[in-house]
């Protein structure tokens, strides 16, 4: 048995045991069903004649809306339970007695709870598409929802990968879950406050600052896509044209930005799980002795 | 005794817990083709000695080897070769029986028509063939027991370690799970075997080794330990109104060690452990005796094991 069979016999499994949990499967329902609030709204209540523009752009609504903050914390749910709950339940070891490295192991995890995550993000996209189409009728550039569905499910590496880092290094799901929330909340507040300060002061270093917030690059990528591919010309109300609660960069640096913050966790995590030594004694004690 | 002929060999293995709990330094040295039971009161620290063999956990300092190699650093050799059936192990509850050998099976490379001869075999050979598909969330401790060994055996492994393997189970079952393991060994396996319950491991192993509070107090044949604690043999004489020139005339007897007397019955522990039966027989009856009945109480290993526990020290 080679490398790539060991790991993708624990991706299946992880799907497994992903949605098995009634958790995740829960917070997949409400993604799901959030999905179709834009749409009810906009058909159900009166909409000033400002936001009726957005009609023909609702396959981007649809799909844009849930990324900014639910997606993002199916992602990190999944995350931070993949391993951490296998060490609290003490299933990890079915798995770990068996003839399989620690890095496949962590790996085979990591494929498994991300082509879940890629695979509800790939539910909500074709229902934001489906929906638009069914409700609003054709749609404008709907022909690129692959490259938009691409780019979100690239820039959630960035926060699936410190939930994954937090649930291998705490080992305590709901840990992991916290810290990695606050992570994600806190950049996300953050941002703002900094731009304010910049606007107030007039002093660039604020903005250079959020840039480097590990959300930046991971927010701001796929609306960079949508712009760059099809919304150059067009201001809508929801943020083609100019976006100023956010910093402007280049879809490069945005790119880097989501590669760096997602290597970085995987490296720490696999050089705590490899030599052991990076652990929290606290939460080692906890689920190592017997 | 060289390295190739171990199945097992720890050296030194320390973990310390934040609870300041001190595991170690535990030395074991487990023959290749024996039944090794592995003894110590709940607490004493054998499934972290387990679980540091196994590769489980990083020990602080000290190593381990099976069949010579290091498993944390080479599991797919090691591994593949060890079968591990932990103390009642916490598996998927979304898996039926069948599907987590499946897996078991997968993840030692086990495919096919094999796969699924071998579940269906295993399943049968630990009685759970008839709860297949039950899922495992709706099994008894017992059944997850079976399915824990089954799944140890999916690789038909050369090391089997098993973890009190039997708790849980009812005594028919005990006693067909210590005949299957015996079958297991006289294919020319190694089974580790960590358990409390001293009469399964006198029955069942050839070779011990005992951890009291973390430290290894003895390891050795059953028979080696059995020998350090013959003195310890008893031999009950019930006898019809014992009078003190019997008990004089028996105190003199050169194999008597010390004598206990009671109603009816005396307790004569002897010298060097031997049976010496018949001729108490004869030295009740010389007394003017009437010997009732005689029975003889050697050391089990429950003595020894209480009595090594009692010391607290290495009697090796």
């Amino acid at each position: 048995m080679n490398n790539s069979q060991r790991i993708l016999t624990i991706a299946k499994y992880e799907w497994r045991r992903a949605l098995a949990r009634k958790k995740v499967s829960l917070l997949i329902i409400l993604t799901i069903v959030t999905e179709f609030v834009p749409y009810i709204v906009l058909t159900q209540l009166p909409i000033p004649q400002a936001i009726q523009s957005i009609k023909s752009f609702m396959w981007l609504v649809g799909t844009i809306l849930p990324y900014g903050l639910l997606l993002q914390f199916v992602a990190i749910f999944i995350a931070t339970g993949s391993t951490a709950e296998e060490y609290e339940q003490g299933t990890a070891d079915t798995i770990l007695t068996k003839p399989v490295r620690r890095t496949e192991y962590l790996l085979g995890k990591f494929v498994g709870g991300y082509t879940l995550f890629a695979f509800i993000a790939l539910i909500t996209s074709s229902l934001a598409v489906t929906l638009s189409y069914g409700v609003f009728g054709p749609q404008q550039y709907a022909e690129y929802a692959p490259m938009m569905y691409i780019a979100i499910i690239f820039s959630t590496l960035v926060f699936f990968s410190i939930g994954f880092m937090t649930g291998e290094l705490f080992r305590v799901s709901s840990l992991a879950y916290l810290v990695s929330s606050t992570i994600f909340i806190f950049a996300l507040v953050l941002g703002p406050f900094l731009i304010l300060a910049s606007t107030l002061t007039g002093d660039q270093f604020y903005l250079d600052i959020v840039k480097w917030l590990p959300n930046w690059g991971s927010s701001n990528l796929p609306m960079m896509v949508a712009r760059a591919l099809f919304l150059q010309n067009l201001r809508l109300p929801f943020g083609g044209g100019d976006f100023n609660l956010t910093v402007s960069g280049t879809m490069t640096e945005a790119i880097v930005s989501i590669i760096i913050y997602t290597s970085v966790p995987i490296a720490i995590e696999v050089a705590a799980t490899l030599s052991d030594s990076l652990l929290p004694s606290i939460t080692k004690g906890i689920h190592s002795f017997s | 005794m060289s390295s190739e002929e171990l199945a097992i060999e720890a050296s030194q293995l320390v973990k310390r817990y934040r609870n300041s709990a001190l595991i170690g330094p535990v030395s074991l040295s487990v023959q290749k083709r024996t039944i090794f039971g592995f003894l110590g009161p709940n607490g004493a620290g054998k499934t972290t000695a387990i679980r540091m063999i196994l590769g489980l956990i990083k020990p602080e300092s000290g190593s381990a080897k099976i069949f010579g190699i290091d498993p944390s650093a080479n599991p797919i050799e090691t591994l593949s070769r060890v079968g591990y059936a932990p103390e009642l192990p916490n598996f998927q509850t979304f898996f039926t029986a069948e599907q987590l050998l499946n897996f078991a099976a997968g993840l030692h490379g086990i495919n096919g028509e094999t796969r699924r001869k071998k579940v269906k075999d295993l399943l049968q050979m630990v009685g759970i063939a008839d709860h297949s598909q039950k899922k495992i969330g709706k099994f008894s401790k017992g059944m997850v027991q079976r399915l824990a060994v089954a799944q140890a055996l999916i690789n038909d492994p050369e090391l089997v370690i098993m973890d009190e393997p039997t708790i849980g189970m009812d005594p028919a079952a005990t006693i067909y799970f210590r005949d299957l393991f015996k079958e297991i060994h006289s294919q020319g396996k190694t089974i580790f075997v960590s358990s409390h319950l001293l009469d399964e491991v006198q029955r069942l192993c050839t070779h011990i080794g005992m951890i009291y509070r973390g430290k290894i107090v003895f390891q050795g044949s059953i028979a080696e330990i059995l020998a350090k604690f013959r003195t310890n043999t008893t031999i009950e004489a019930e006898v019809r109104e014992i009078t003190p020139s019997i008990v004089d005339h028996l105190k003199k007897l050169h194999y008597v060690q010390n004598i206990t007397v009671g109603t009816n019955r005396i307790s004569i522990t002897v010298k060097n452990g031997e049976d010496f039966r018949a001729e108490l027989a004869e030295d009740i009856i010389k007394a003017g005796g009437k010997l009732l009945g005689l029975s003889l109480r050697q050391a089990t290993l429950e003595d020894a094991y209480i009595e090594t526990l009692k010391r607290g020290a290495k009697v090796e």
